[in-house]
């Protein structure tokens, strides 16, 4: 099951699909038990944000979560310091009533959100040197140098685990490169393309992403 | 003994299924020109999904996309007239990169198609997976994943109408497919496609063809990623975008924009995806190098790298 499953089952939930995306998604939930399972645990995580009640949950699922749990690898979480006795009453009230991990689950979100589909790497990267070093290509030619270091794409393996600090969202590109790149676009999708139907759908989508 | 048989007979129909399958891919795009169609579609990439109208003519050269979806600060009814006769066939790919193979019939749209799967044999490239109705060669549901079987960029007909009349044209022995060694080792294909390209296509004169180098201007593009191949570069185009160097290895292409000294150009060192379409920026030369195709990023850093600059 992939992600994209799980963020139609989501949309599917907020209502937000449309009837045919609908009936395809009901259609599966048949069909796949493990679908099934998430549809169940988020309609029950929907529930619970919404009503604020004690919901108590199948075995299976805590069953399920323990599972989960178990797998995840383990987090090596530095201890938070305490602030210091000579700190104001007041500073300590503010980290009381607004503790760390808030701000860390809501810059995160804020981070998620920026980022979006597109994604640019402007610094060096070992591992995506470490691939680069398996490519084939002509053992006589020099390579050039690589000076940033891509990272990529949301949608590529390849890039990702790509360090989240380097990543700019495209709102940050200057107004010359995004124009730039938008006509470029258009003109790889215009001139390169080799299937008729998806660049012609590819060629409208992409000039509403700019 | 019964398995031996059994296994000589898979090895042995596995080259015609791979001709089949490619026989239905070079129809699917003579029928996408040659059809009467109209129909909705949804299309997702990346994360966004979004569905289109799309109607197209038999003879017409443009076909007409209109997004029935957007959010509210986007035109809901954005028309974009498309061209389908810039639309290059596919070239032999000989199994050289991919693997091709028959899956199962499967219904889409109300019609009954036949899914052929493009399988990419390293880590250059994606999987490409075709529902082709085989009455009509039309395309009714398409996808491209990654290696982890990710879904980046779908295609999917939610209804469709075609007109079987003009599909009932002998459109499958017009099928097209290009010896791809062709463009390796001489221009003609190039000249070719300048005749019925709007945009000024390299000649023999401008692009100096040796025998092991190939050279384009001032650069050299002898040391592609396996399977990569020069299929066309223009110089001048319609939009006034830099000279393009157009690779492909059959199944997908990566453009090269070459933006010299001077020229406005975009910041170096920039990387982005949107679904299976990756966009490379590197300065070199005095030029700013812009690449960009539906290939995994390290692809296009393969290709980058392969580049020289020749005085």
């Amino acid at each position: 099951m992939n992600t994209s499953k799980h963020e139609f089952l989501s949309a599917l939930l907020d209502d937000e699909v449309g009837s045919f995306e609908q009936r395809r998604l009901l259609d599966e939930l048949k069909q796949d038990h493990e679908l099934g399972q998430a549809f169940s645990r988020y309609a029950l995580i929907g529930e619970a944000m919404r009503s604020k009640k004690t919901i108590v949950a199948k075995r299976s699922l805590l069953d399920g979560i323990h599972a989960e749990l178990y797998d995840e690898p383990a987090l090596k979480v530095e201890p938070i310091k305490l602030p210091a006795a000579k700190e104001s009453a007041a500073a300590r009230a503010a980290v009381k009533r607004a503790p760390i991990w808030r701000y860390a689950m809501a810059a995160s979100a804020v981070l998620a959100l920026v980022g979006g589909i597109w994604v640019i790497q402007q610094q060096n990267n070992a591992q995506q040197q470490a691939t680069l070093a398996q490519v084939p290509a002509t053992p006589t030619v020099k390579p050039a140098v690589i000076k940033g270091e891509p990272q990529p794409a949301l949608a590529a393996s390849t890039v990702r685990e790509s360090n989240k600090d380097q990543q700019i969202a495209n709102n940050r590109l200057d107004p010359q490169t995004r124009e730039m790149i938008k006509m470029y676009m258009a003109q790889h999708v215009k001139y390169a393309s080799t299937t008729a139907i998806v660049p012609s759908v590819r060629a409208v989508s992409n000039s509403d992403d700019y | 003994m019964k398995w031996g048989i059994v296994l000589a007979g898979a090895v042995i129909m596995t080259p015609a299924f791979a001709n089949d399958a490619l026989q239905l891919l070079a129809r699917m795009q003579t029928s996408l020109r040659s059809l009467n169609y109209s129909g909705q579609l949804a299309y997702s990439q990346g994360t966004d999904l979004a569905t289109y109208r799309i109607t197209h003519q038999a003879g017409e050269e443009q076909d007409s996309v209109v997004r029935l979806d957007a959010s509210e600060s986007t035109q809901v009814d954005k028309t974009e007239s498309f061209s389908l006769s810039r639309f290059d066939p596919l070239y032999a790919a000989k199994e050289e990169n991919y693997s091709f193979d028959f899956g199962s019939d499967m219904r889409v749209a109300g019609q009954t198609c036949k899914v052929v799967v493009a399988r990419p044999k390293d880590k250059l490239r994606y999987l490409h997976r075709y529902c082709i109705n085989p009455d009509t060669g039309m395309l009714l549901k398409y996808s491209m994943m990654d290696r982890d079987q990710r879904v980046l960029e779908q295609l999917v007909f939610t209804q469709l109408s075609v007109d079987v009349d003009t599909a009932a044209s002998p459109i499958a022995d017009t099928a097209t497919m290009v010896e791809a060694a062709a463009f390796n080792t001489a221009p003609a294909p190039i000249a070719r496609m300048a005749a019925r390209e709007p945009a000024k296509v390299n000649t023999p004169d401008n692009a100096k063809l040796g025998n092991t180098k190939l050279v384009f201007g001032h650069w050299d593009v002898s040391a592609l990623p396996a399977g990569f191949k020069v299929v066309k570069v223009i110089s001048e185009t319609e939009e006034k975008a830099a000279p393009q160097i157009i690779l492909s290895d059959g199944m997908t292409s990566v453009s090269i924009f070459i933006s010299p000294n001077g020229a406005p150009k975009v910041e170096d060192n920039i990387t982005m995806a949107s679904g299976a379409t990756h966009i490379l920026s590197h300065d070199m030369a005095g030029h700013s190098l812009t690449f960009v195709g539906e290939v995994p990023l390290a692809t296009l850093q393969a290709i980058q790298k392969g580049l020289r600059y020749v005085d």
